[in-house]
């Protein structure tokens, strides 16, 4: 397989950055080597879909568009009532067999792994970073592991998924990646970070 | 020790922790803990400013954001800040400040000579005068009027400082940290909600801090603090202060984090922004005391009575040696007993005839004289207050005798009631209620999910304040979800004691006949006096609205917090109605001045708004591209070579491309891909031609209209499959049309099923134009045949490229042989590099939007320029496109009348007379020759320089298009240079009309 230009490629710098000398609190990371696929059904064939889905995708899909489903490096996001859009590791190929499992009357497949950039922002400052763009409550009572958001940071569309107790992934469009990394960088300088090398 | 007038030991200041700041260029000590206004008077500074009309000078009136007066410019360069109110300003090491107003210096002002013809000055002045002579005579007066009045002026410097917004959540929102704000917050707090307290001021206690330090309140008020500090569910917000109440529970806060520093650390920011969606709200704002006015009620040296006491007790500073007290009702006695207690001589003047016997004999045991039924009528003294005429007063006629005796002082203190805070109920919509008995509006009932608790309420007892806010507190806790206070409140400690006597109101003191007339003062910052309210009565103002923007009452920086009420009572009284039938101004967010930091946060410079970049972006900056800004994207303008112009470049863009090839990004275009099984039947719906036919591996152009029948974009759809194609958008209308097709599908069009995907992201787009362009891609893309009979126009092929997947378009906007290549965005820059570099064996040059532009006027294709929401099928030439045997979105209102009328303005191509000569876009087109009046036959919508033509060319839309016109001259009118082009009307089709190059 060709080599993916990521869309930071030309400002990306990993090291320890910002406020402080110690641990920093928020590290920032590409997660890559990431596809993504949608899944689109119909409101008749979508539950039907979904469970057929389980098997190629490898892990039961969201039954609401609150909570993720995810099994080792494969998430699958519920982003509307007939659409799912799964996150798994690139060599999986699901593309191709979801293409195999359903036929358009089914479902329809789209390509969107090129199309997104999947930023990690961890760490016990993470929730703080983000609540300075993300118009949503992150509190660990409200907004717990697993849960995604669709909404917007800084003026972009983005899918905030929480991923872990102090770790959140964000999905955003490829075109406004920059931005979202320079806020990102802007915003944690205050509680010092750490960007780690992009990977998978 | 830090200061003349200070106290030693005296006050919450940190005595041993000085600060070294500067005032108009002098050096002066204060303390850790003032305000620069507690500094200055620890120094015996009462002079800070001049007014803002007469010049006349003022000194510190308040002691926090009601502060008329002192308002100073802050720091010097790029951080200089104007209109700082000194009594809010945190003192810092290094602080520098100057006064505002005033030349050549605060002391000796040139423009006091204004305050000797201040009878002229009255409301409505300016605006009266400079009116005349000739009609336009105030805009000639006006800039040298602003510049004359003024406050402080602003840098043009960039803010080097950080700002940023954010977000945050909670059960109950409190505001205000006096003894019923953190009584609210420990009710909620215990019964388990999500709590946030905001604080305007750095230290949370409100009034509280205002009582002498080693009060029985301190004990209370250090075990509430401890208690909230340790609940984990509660956050304390100092420095923030609450500015706006909006829909839905959505409270704006401003939280001063480093405006208390010289600088703000590494990384930190100078100030935030926080939007707090709330539960429910607990209102704890408190109550600001007003004035009373009376002659020179201005001079430097009188000000409030509390503010007086909370210099003495929280700053430990002494405002002056002797005071003058002058009340109507009993909070001041407390402000009379404290400064004595701190060493001050007090003579207090009570215009209540009977005033309150039992504080009396406190203060009588104290050795302060109480003046009872008489009233202050005038200040003496110019730049201090040297002395208070005092007269005999009928609070019930409002009567004053002549002065019966001068007190000498140099501070004289004024309370004349207390308005409770009631902006943010206010902000709400809430009309608040009079109050006869304490001569003061309250908020009324709480609207949305506000609570309203402690002296906002009128409770002006501590502990009357704490259980007040206890109970909202619990109350809110309780409707937000959460359950009851763990344990009840202690008031141990906090004084309950109302008032012994009911105020009088006094809302002016008129000077007796035999008194000096002397201004009297109802809106400092606006030098506002009784008689331009007076005035306003008599030339007929009834309204409080219109009393407040014909004298500016109320419309300064402070928002009228010392001045509103007087003002409106003031009106009440002359138009002989009661104040609840006056009613009053409605309060609109902020509360206090915001900064244009804090509403921009992070929002400067590229991050203005959201920069979108192409997958090319990287390599185009690499390779020198001029970048040019097209709506949220950045796009290659042109590739200069040695040292070109932008006219220079594209002119050689253009011809190398219609000569050999060239190769641009046009990954901006829109793309969606449209899957499902009625896919073919839902383009036919949006699109005016049909699509049922098109097979696999074609491409169509086509184009939608609106709902209305005019055209709303055009585009390039492929179908790659049976149930899946790719369409194409202009890079404007992307997302309208996106959201378009989204809302179709999901509101009127339930049963087909189709989904469209936005998956501009997902693909770089770079298309390839020119004779060699085909010999250039069949050598890169060797797999697909490129043969015109195997790959015609409007075809549509699909293969890899080093295992990237290509898919290649036979399409062409610059009427060129042509193709566009697709590739997953990732892959966008190794594609772009193959075929730059095989190109250069074909002659391949770069280009920008500006040779994509002449490429495409050349050719006559129209573009955003001409779909520009106006002009329908038939306008633009393409009536014959929309299919007679269909129903598509669009085709029953096109058929109106006005439509189809075919003196519609529509699409022509325009030759200047003079090849050489420029057409402007938007020229208006009129007749030859001929009257170069009104809005004109049509206008220049698109020019460029033709290189394959040599000359100037333009597209443009004209009445009658051109069948009218064709061959004809008309002149292409620029009024706002006065230029006249004469052109001829031709076919926009300049270039290659019969289409063999494309389809070649």
């Amino acid at each position: 397989m060709a080599e993916i230009r990521s869309a930071l490629a030309g400002i990306y710098a990993p090291g320890r950055k910002g406020a402080g000398t110690g641990d920093a609190e928020v590290s920032i990371r590409e997660v890559t080597g990431r596809d993504i696929v949608q899944l689109a059904a119909w409101p008749d064939t979508v539950d039907g879909v979904a469970s057929k889905a389980s098997k190629p995708v490898g892990t039961a899909l969201p039954s609401d568009m609150q909570m993720a489903s995810s099994k080792g490096k494969t998430t699958v996001f519920r982003t509307t009532r007939e659409k799912f859009l799964i996150v798994c590791l690139l060599k999986a190929n699901i593309g191709e067999a979801l293409r195999e499992t359903f036929t358009p009357e089914e479902a329809v497949i789209t390509e969107l792994g090129h199309g997104r950039t999947i930023l990690r922002v961890a760490g016990p400052k993470a929730r703080d970073v983000l609540a300075r763009g993300l118009a949503v409550d992150l509190h660990p009572d409200v907004f717990t592991p697993g849960a995604i958001a669709q909404s917007n940071i800084h003026g972009v569309a983005a899918l905030c998924h929480r991923s872990g107790p102090d770790q959140f992934d964000l999905v955003v469009p490829r075109n406004f990646a920059v931005v979202i990394y320079e806020w990102l960088e802007e915003t944690a300088a205050q509680f010092g970070y750490v960007v780690e090398e992009a990977g998978s | 020790m830090a200061g003349s007038h200070r106290i030693p030991n005296g006050g919450r200041v940190t005595h041993g922790a000085s600060a070294s700041f500067t005032f108009d260029g002098k050096t002066y000590q204060g303390l850790q803990g003032d305000t620069l206004a507690s500094a200055l008077l620890a120094n015996g500074i009462h002079l800070v400013g001049r007014s803002f009309k007469y010049h006349r000078p003022r000194g510190i009136y308040a002691a926090g954001a009601e502060e008329p007066n002192a308002l100073v410019g802050l720091r010097e360069g790029a951080r200089a800040e104007p209109n700082a109110l000194a009594t809010t300003v945190e003192l810092y090491d290094g602080l520098t400040a100057k006064s505002q107003n005033n030349w050549p210096s605060l002391q000796f002002d040139v423009a006091e000579v204004n305050n000797l013809f201040q009878r002229f000055f009255s409301a409505g002045f300016y605006y009266k005068t400079f009116i005349g002579p000739f009609e336009k005579s105030w805009m000639w007066y006006e800039h040298i009027i602003r510049k004359a009045a003024g406050m402080g002026e602003a840098t043009t410097e960039p803010d080097p400082d950080h700002y940023e917004k954010v977000y945050k959540f909670c059960d109950v929102l409190v505001v205000g940290s006096g003894p019923a704000g953190l009584s609210a917050a420990l009710a909620a707090g215990r019964a388990g909600a999500r709590v946030l307290l905001a604080e305007q001021e750095p230290d949370l206690g409100g009034a509280l801090l205002s009582a002498p330090k080693g009060s029985s309140s301190d004990q209370w008020l250090s075990a509430t603090l401890e208690e909230l500090e340790k609940l984990q569910n509660v956050e304390l917000l100092p420095r923030t202060v609450a500015w706006g109440a909006y829909d839905h529970g959505t409270y704006t806060l401003m939280e001063k984090v480093a405006d208390h520093k010289l600088q703000p650390d590494e990384h930190e920011v100078r100030q935030r922004s926080i939007v707090v969606q709330t539960g429910r709200v607990v209102l704890a704002t408190g109550a600001l005391e007003r004035p009373i006015p009376f002659g020179n009620n201005d001079r430097p040296g009188i000000m409030l009575a509390g503010a007086a006491r909370t210099y003495v007790n929280r700053y430990g500073v002494l405002p002056g040696k002797q005071a003058v007290v002058f009340t109507n009702n009993d909070s001041a006695y407390q402000s009379a007993l404290d400064l004595k207690e701190a060493g001050i001589d007090v003579t207090l003047v009570d215009a209540r005839k009977d005033a309150p016997a039992q504080l009396v004999a406190v203060c009588k045991s104290a050795s302060i004289e109480v003046m009872s039924g008489r009233a202050v009528v005038g200040a003496n003294g110019r730049m201090r207050v040297r002395s208070a005429d005092v007269a005999e007063f009928d609070a019930k006629t409002g009567a004053s005798s002549d002065v019966v005796r001068q007190l000498a002082c140099d501070l004289l203190c004024v309370s004349g009631g207390w308005n409770p805070v009631v902006h943010l109920s206010s902000q709400r919509g809430r009309k608040p209620e009079f109050d006869a008995k304490l001569a003061a509006f309250l908020p009324g009932t709480p609207p949305d999910n506000q609570h309203h608790a402690g002296a906002m309420l009128g409770a002006f007892s501590d502990a009357g304040a704490a259980q007040s806010g206890f109970a909202a507190g619990a109350e809110a806790a309780q409707l937000a979800g959460a359950g009851e206070p763990s344990r009840a409140l202690a008031t141990e400690g906090l004084t309950s004691a109302d008032w012994e006597k009911p105020l009088v109101p006094i809302w002016d003191i008129k000077p007796g006949e035999q008194v000096k007339k002397r201004k009297r003062f109802v809106d400092f910052q606006h030098d506002v006096g009784v008689s331009d309210v007076e005035l306003a009565h008599i030339e007929g103002y009834v309204s409080v609205e219109h009393l407040k923007r014909y004298t500016t009452l109320g419309m300064a920086a402070d928002q009228g917090k010392t001045s509103n009420i007087t003002g409106l009572a003031l009106m009440a009284e002359l138009t002989g109605r009661s104040i609840p039938e006056t009613g009053t101004t409605t309060f609109r967010p902020p509360y206090n001045p915001v900064s244009f930091g804090v509403i921009t946060g992070q929002e400067t410079g590229l991050h203005f708004r959201p920069l979108r970049r192409t997958p090319l972006h990287d390599w185009n900056l690499k390779n020198g591209a001029e970048m040019i800004n097209v709506g949220a994207w950045q796009r290659a303008w042109y590739y200069p070579q040695g040292g070109e112009d932008v006219d220079a470049a594209y002119i050689r863009e253009t011809t190398q491309v219609r000569k050999t090839c060239g190769m641009v990004d046009v990954t901006t275009l829109g793309k969606i891909e449209v899957q499902g099984p009625d896919a073919a039947e839902f383009l036919n719906r949006v699109y005016v031609n049909g699509w049922k036919l098109l097979k696999p591996g074609r491409a169509r152009y086509g184009v939608m209209l609106r709902d209305d029948g005019l055209v709303f974009d055009d585009g390039t759809t492929s179908r790659l499959s049976d149930t899946h194609y790719f369409m194409t958008t202009t890079t404007a209308e992307a997302a309208a049309v996106m959201t378009h097709l989204g809302w179709l599908l999901e509101c009127c069009w339930t049963d087909l099923k189709v989904h469209v995907t936005s998956v501009t992201d997902q693909y770089a787009g770079i298309a390839v134009a020119g004779p060699n362009s085909r010999a250039l891609l069949q050598e890169v893309f060797a797999d697909i045949d490129f043969a015109n009979e195997a790959f015609p126009f409007m075809g549509v092929r699909e293969t890899e490229y080093k295992g990237m997947p290509v898919r290649v378009f036979r399409i062409s906007f610059s009427g060129e042989l042509a193709y566009e290549v697709a590739t997953p965005s990732g892959f966008g820059e190794a594609i772009w590099e193959a075929l730059y570099e095989a190109g250069k064996g074909h002659g391949l040059c770069l280009y920008g939007t500006e040779a994509l532009g002449a490429l495409r006027i050349e050719k006559g294709h129209f573009a955003g320029n001409e779909i520009d929401g106006r002009t329908s099928l038939e306008d633009l030439g393409l009536g014959k496109m929309a299919s007679t045997k269909k129903q598509f979105v669009g085709s029953v209102m096109r058929q109106r009348e006005g439509i189809q009328d075919e003196n519609r303005q529509r699409f022509v191509g325009l030759e200047p007379v003079n090849p050489e000569e420029r057409l402007r876009g938007g020229a208006l087109l009129h007749p030859h020759n001929g009257p170069h009046a009104g809005h004109g036959l049509g206008h220049v919508s698109s020019t460029t320089y033709s290189p394959a033509l040599g000359r100037f060319i333009g597209l443009g839309l004209i009445e009658g298009g051109l069948e009218r016109y064709e061959g004809q001259l008309v002149d292409a009118c620029y009024p706002l240079k006065g230029w006249v082009v004469p052109c001829k009307v031709v076919s926009p089709h300049f270039y290659d009309p019969a289409g063999e190059k494309q389809n070649g």
